[in-house]
């Protein structure tokens, strides 16, 4: 037997959930893809609310606009780029889970924190 | 130091400090890391058997059934050893809520962007004056943001706890068979 095929019967190496973020059509499971959608949802909450702090936006349309967002963004990641169905998940709130109330929190405090520093 | 930067720092800390007494109490203790170790075990067993398609359907629902009874028992195990602890967390949370209510009383540390709607008003607005701008924010409100927001990232980043698992409620998740509609 070749070398060749003796290296092609080696397991492929696991990759870590930050590895498999970049590749399409990786498989998933349930607990790797829910981090990675709270460090997203974590993540756009943080950035959002400093643009919004840094440009002074405020009233009712804002919020709106982060709520959309913080569902739709890691959404179209999950579909469009990762390849994943939530369903087979248990569907769109189970993935999402537990970032949304997190990321709400996140949001609320970096937007309020940098939105007073740009009015004092 | 602005006072909106030691609201945060505070918060910080007393997370941390949380999650700390927490590892203490409950977390580190060998019966708490049997039981997670069971239902990591448990939760991946589910996971192939609700993948599987090869085999009998009737038996593999019965295995699936046992499962998740198991894993519903292993979790009300785990919530009756928190009891303690959980106990004392909110006792910590309580008496800092009420320091900060006392060091910074009365006085907007922080202007909101938006007018926060009237039930979430007594909490942006605790302890300042009637007469004070809707978009005066309260020392309470920016400590218990930040407690969610570092809690949560705390959990993530150390994963002491029991794995999240299905914790949100039916009717979140699958409303249609609440109403009856599947």
């Amino acid at each position: 037997m070749s070398a060749r095929t003796e290296k092609s019967k080696e397991p492929a190496p696991k990759l870590s959930i930050w590895q498999k973020a970049l590749l399409r059509d990786e498989e998933w499971q349930k607990d790797e893809l829910r981090t990675l959608v709270f460090w997203i949802v974590f993540g756009f909450s943080v950035v959002l609310g400093v643009f919004y702090g840094l440009l002074s936006l405020r009233g009712l349309p804002c919020l709106i606009g982060y709520f959309i967002g913080s569902v739709a963004v890691p959404t179209i990641y999950w579909t469009n780029y990762l390849g994943v169905d939530d369903e087979d998940f248990g569907g769109k709130m189970e993935v999402l889970g537990d970032s949304i109330g997190a990321g709400f929190a996140s949001f609320t405090l970096t937007w309020i924190g940098v939105y007073t520093a740009m009015q004092s | 130091m602005s006072d909106f930067a030691q609201l945060v720092i505070l918060s910080f800390l007393t997370s941390a400090a949380s999650e700390a007494i927490s590892y203490f109490v409950v977390y580190r203790t060998e019966r708490f890391q049997q039981l997670k170790q069971k239902l990591i075990a448990n939760e991946a067993k589910l996971a192939e058997e609700q993948s599987a398609t090869a085999g009998n359907s009737n038996k593999r629902q019965k295995r699936i059934e046992n499962l998740e009874a198991g894993l519903k028992a292993t979790r009300r195990d785990a919530q009756g050893l928190q009891i303690r602890n959980t106990l004392i967390v909110a006792v910590i949370q309580v008496v800092v809520i009420y320091q900060v209510n006392s060091m910074f009383g009365g006085r907007s540390v922080a202007t909101l962007p938006f007018e926060p709607i009237s039930v979430f008003r007594s909490l942006t607005h605790r302890g300042l004056p009637d007469d004070s701008p809707a978009t005066d924010c309260s020392a309470t409100f920016v400590f218990i943001l930040g407690g969610l927001a570092f809690k949560a990232v705390l959990d993530r980043v150390l994963q002491l706890g029991m794995p999240k698992g299905n914790q949100l409620p039916k009717w979140v998740t699958n409303p249609e068979e609440i109403v009856g509609m599947k």
